[in-house]
């Protein structure tokens, strides 16, 4: 068995169990957390991804981010970022996160224009709010981003 | 027409009884005529229900909702400060020494409003983060192009 082959199969290996094991914390601060809830909820049962929830940043691969940061709150959801350990993910969900939203630079003073603008961001999920179904379509999609599939493109 | 007649008028027109008496004061005198709605046995106003501050024509208002849970009283007091310039600080008085939930009402208008309230109780950085510049309700407020280094529009062209 040469070493190579032996490394990339252990690396598909660590690739699998990572993107089936997203222990995650989410962060909270408008609306879309409510989904976020939902989503983690009996209903549509978040765990059946691998999906567990952690309150200990070091403890956590994923960053659910969702609602709306404020320039106050920039510096800690930054910290938390940085106190998870890597390789770590993040998932903005809905627009105030992917982008301010509602809250967009013409009509806030306050809040970040997209949390990609503090921590760098691997999957946004689009809506005001999104789905439940929507928020588990970002995470099925951030797990074959890591595991290194690539879905078919569809024709606009 | 005298108040009541008004206010009898507008029951039989089925506006309700909404009307509350108001007073337009001198900010000097604000202190002052608060203590005497809040200690006279007639009025006795012991809730202050909110603080509202708006800009209009240069002029910072200041309208106190005062209420007496014992008469069932309602009463609004309205104070009008004006800045120097658009950007300046301008002093009003406290009454958090008659209402503790002034504190917080007052906090917010000094950072949002930049008006100080003498003898008050307001601390830098509650409401906005440190570092802050301006006061955002102002209607001379520019919005700030970066904040902490977080550039505010989110495309650097716009
Ligand atoms: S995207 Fe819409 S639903 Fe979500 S936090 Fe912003 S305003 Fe609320």
């Amino acid at each position: 068995m040469s070493g190579n082959f032996f490394s990339s199969t252990l690396s598909k290996a660590i690739e699998w169990a990572r993107a089936g094991s997203l222990w995650y914390v989410s962060v909270g601060s408008g609306c879309c957390g409510d989904e976020v809830m939902e989503t983690v909820g009996c209903r549509y049962d978040l765990e059946r991804f691998g999906c567990v929830p952690q309150v200990n940043p070091e403890q956590a691969d994923l960053l659910i981010v969702s609602g709306i940061t404020s320039y106050k709150a920039a510096p800690h959801l930054r910290a938390l970022y940085d106190a998870m350990l890597s390789p770590k993910y993040v998932l903005a969900v809905g627009a105030c996160a992917s982008c301010g939203g509602a809250f967009s630079p013409e009509s806030s003073y306050s809040v970040v224009a997209g949390v990609d603008k503090i921590i760098p961001v691997d999957v946004y999920v689009p809506g005001c709010p999104p789905r439940p179904e929507a928020i588990m379509n970002g995470l099925i999609t951030l797990q074959e981003k890591i595991r290194g599939y690539q879905r078919t493109q569809t024709e606009a | 027409m005298d108040t009541n007649e008004l206010k009898r008028k507008l029951e039989i027109k089925g506006a309700g009884s909404s009307l509350k008496q108001s007073l337009a004061i001198d900010v000097g005198s604000l202190a002052h005529t608060a203590q005497f709605l809040r200690d006279e046995p007639n009025w006795q106003m012991d809730d202050l229900e909110n603080i509202s501050a708006f800009e209009m024509k240069g002029d910072i208002l200041l309208t106190y909702f005062l209420k007496s849970s014992s008469t069932g009283k309602t009463m609004v007091l309205r104070a009008t400060v004006t800045p120097k310039t658009e950007t300046s600080e301008v002093d009003a008085v406290s009454v958090s020494h008659l209402w503790a939930i002034a504190i917080p009402l007052e906090q917010e208008i000094s950072e949002l409003f930049g008006v100080r309230f003498q003898g008050g109780k307001t601390r830098p950085h509650q409401v906005l983060p440190e570092g802050w510049r301006g006061f955002p309700l102002r209607k001379s407020y520019v919005f700030p192009i970066e904040f902490a280094s977080i550039k505010h529009q989110r495309h650097e062209h716009e």
